[in-house]
């Protein structure tokens, strides 16, 4: 118990700095955010209707206390540009990241786990070299480039797919295969290296010693083994997944958090901006403390950590 | 750190050759003629490779052999110094606050663990996009994320390195810290960082395209080639080799530095052992 609230403290000490940071954010801008958020030509009077919309004429430390008592009531502000919450902007767009991102991650698993066992059943064979070669290539491509080349292999070559959007669940295949890719290659190799361990481990000798076949051994025993260190490493990458959507999102035109995000860049509506990157920042470290939470209490040998886990660097 | 690329394997040593070529291409890029590269000439719009030199031409008729080349200047430049930043300003910080310890010490990782906080590229291009999109601009917030690893990296090597007899032995003979930093421990960690470097090559390069694309990092009508990736991206249908040929100018640099990092990885590894 005591365990666990240190873990809770340590995550909102988290959360609260992630928090100032977001809030500095607007501050870094060059010159009078509420000028630039307007644009060149803006009138003066509007400028400073906005300034005192925004609280940025508060000094620094009332508008540091007044962006977290909104904070703590689930209140981002408003939108420059449609006057509308920026949480609920954001919650309108997160059914579109969710679906996404869960699409990609079971696609990721359904290519890793497969390719992972094969490779590490096939150790040192072709079918492992070559599938170390993809794996590479995977993680080396980033998405907006294996995003066109997608495209052009399926909806130009073969017609099969829409280029962008969102309708329907074939709309769904390109940006999730897209943002599934490198989390794909990522994970099979994670996948062949568990599997070989347990792959050498006695109760596998034991097994094809009672006359089983290689491959249904490996699944019925290696696998269960193999299996939890997998899952912790598949949960810390849905922090990856999250930055990959920004990009993908972009590409495929997919009404998301991160598609909202850089539309917010480019109209300079930097409210709907802080709070995009505070809630995506926000999901990044409570996901990451959770997956850390979970592997203490699964496995007693790993060491109570106090604080959540960084992500990898 | 003498003979770093000595005796590598033969893919990781031609990987260091493509990537002598870059490097290259990279330096005389930035030489070479504004009216080579933003020529604009509207009836050679979209023209195949082949037609217009040997990679064609964009959306304006503008050579993208020639963008390329200037576009190796800008976006390997960025890359390159946001690494150097990241590995001076990190290794600085980590070096004396493994050596100093106490409250600078765990400031540091506090910080650090902010940073981290932030998923990916997610910082980067939200600091890009307040400081508005400029190359320098694109280094600023590539470094003000890229630090962590080489901070930490320096902070746990100092702390090791200032365990050993010799690091008590120069204190005694009267260094002092900045002397003892500079002379004794960081030449017993250059290799980890050099390392580090070169595998963060990799990703500044990804992460200058990425910013780029997403149109926080240097502007247009700069060739950067994330930039050309982006702005080729609505004719994906009508002429792929406005998008093909940068996004292959990338996947090769990086797969190189890749290579050669995991090679010097290896090679790191093996001497730690013995």
């Amino acid at each position: 118990m005591i365990a666990f609230l240190r873990w809770a403290a340590a995550v909102l000490l988290l959360l609260a700095g992630v928090a100032t940071i977001v809030f500095f954010l607007i501050h870094l801008i060059p010159g009078d955010p509420a000028a630039a958020m307007l644009g060149d030509g803006a009138a003066p009077a509007d400028v400073a209707a906005l300034r005192h919309e925004l609280g940025l004429d508060l000094p620094v430390q009332e508008q540091y206390i007044r962006w977290f008592s909104g904070l703590v009531r689930g209140d981002l502000g408003r939108s420059v540009l449609t006057k509308r919450p920026v949480m609920g902007e954001i919650l309108r767009a997160l059914p579109a990241t969710i679906t996404l991102a869960v699409a990609a991650f079971l696609a990721a698993v359904a290519v890793a786990v497969p390719t992972g066992v094969a490779a590490a059943l096939r150790r040192g064979r072709w079918l492992d070299h070559a599938l170390r070669m993809l794996s590479l290539a995977g993680v080396s491509t980033p998405n907006y480039v294996s995003a066109p080349i997608l495209v052009l292999l399926f909806s130009v070559s073969l017609g099969l797919l829409p280029v962008s959007g969102r309708d329907g669940l074939v709309s769904l295949v390109l940006p999730a295969a897209t943002l599934g890719l490198s989390m794909a290659a990522l994970l099979s190799r994670m996948v062949r290296a568990s599997v070989v361990e347990e792959l050498g481990r006695p109760y596998f000798a034991a097994a094809l010693s009672r006359g089983e076949a290689p491959t249904a051994a490996a699944l019925r025993h290696a696998g269960r083994n193999a299996l939890p260190p997998i899952l912790v490493v598949a949960g810390l990458q849905i922090g990856s997944l999250l930055t990959g959507a920004v990009v993908t999102e972009t590409i495929f035109s997919w009404p998301g958090i991160g598609r909202l995000l850089i539309q917010s860049i480019q109209r300079r509506d930097y409210t709907v901006v802080q709070g995009c990157v505070l809630f995506i920042a926000f999901v990044y470290s409570v996901v990451n403390a959770l997956v850390d939470l979970l592997v203490s209490r699964l496995d007693p040998r790993t060491e109570r950590s106090a604080g959540p886990r960084s992500g990898p660097a | 750190m003498k003979g770093t690329f000595r005796g590598l394997p033969a893919a990781a040593r031609a990987a260091g050759a493509v990537l002598t070529v870059a490097l290259l291409f990279s330096v005389t890029g930035a030489a070479l003629p504004e009216a080579l590269v933003h020529h604009i000439d509207l009836s050679r719009r979209l023209a195949g490779p082949g037609a217009v030199g040997p990679f064609g031409s964009d959306e304006l008729g503008r050579s993208i052999a020639w963008r390329l080349w200037r576009g190796a200047s800008l976006s390997l430049g960025v890359a390159a110094a946001a690494v150097t930043f990241s590995a001076l300003f990190g290794s600085a910080l980590g070096l004396v606050a493994g050596e100093r310890g106490g409250a600078l010490d765990v400031a540091l990782r506090k910080l650090a663990d902010l940073v981290l906080a932030f998923p990916g590229l997610l910082l980067a291009v939200a600091l890009a996009a307040v400081l508005g999109p400029s190359a320098v601009n694109t280094v600023i917030a590539l470094s003000a994320v890229g630090w962590v690893p080489y901070a930490r990296l320096a902070r746990t090597e100092a702390r090791r390195v200032a365990t050993f007899d010799y690091v008590a032995a120069a204190r005694s003979a009267g260094a002092g810290t900045p002397r003892l930093l500079l002379r004794h421990v960081l030449p017993n960690i250059a290799a980890p960082l050099v390392v580090q470097a070169t595998l963060h090559l990799a990703g500044a390069i990804l992460a200058e395209s990425a910013l780029s694309f997403l149109g926080v990092g240097v502007p247009p009508p700069a060739p950067s080639w994330g930039a050309m990736l982006a702005a080729g991206r609505t004719h994906i249908l009508d002429a792929p080799h406005v998008v093909l040929v940068p996004a292959a100018a990338i996947l090769v640099v990086v797969l190189a530095t890749n290579v050669l990092g995991d090679a010097l990885v290896e090679r790191l590894d093996a001497t730690r052992r013995s």
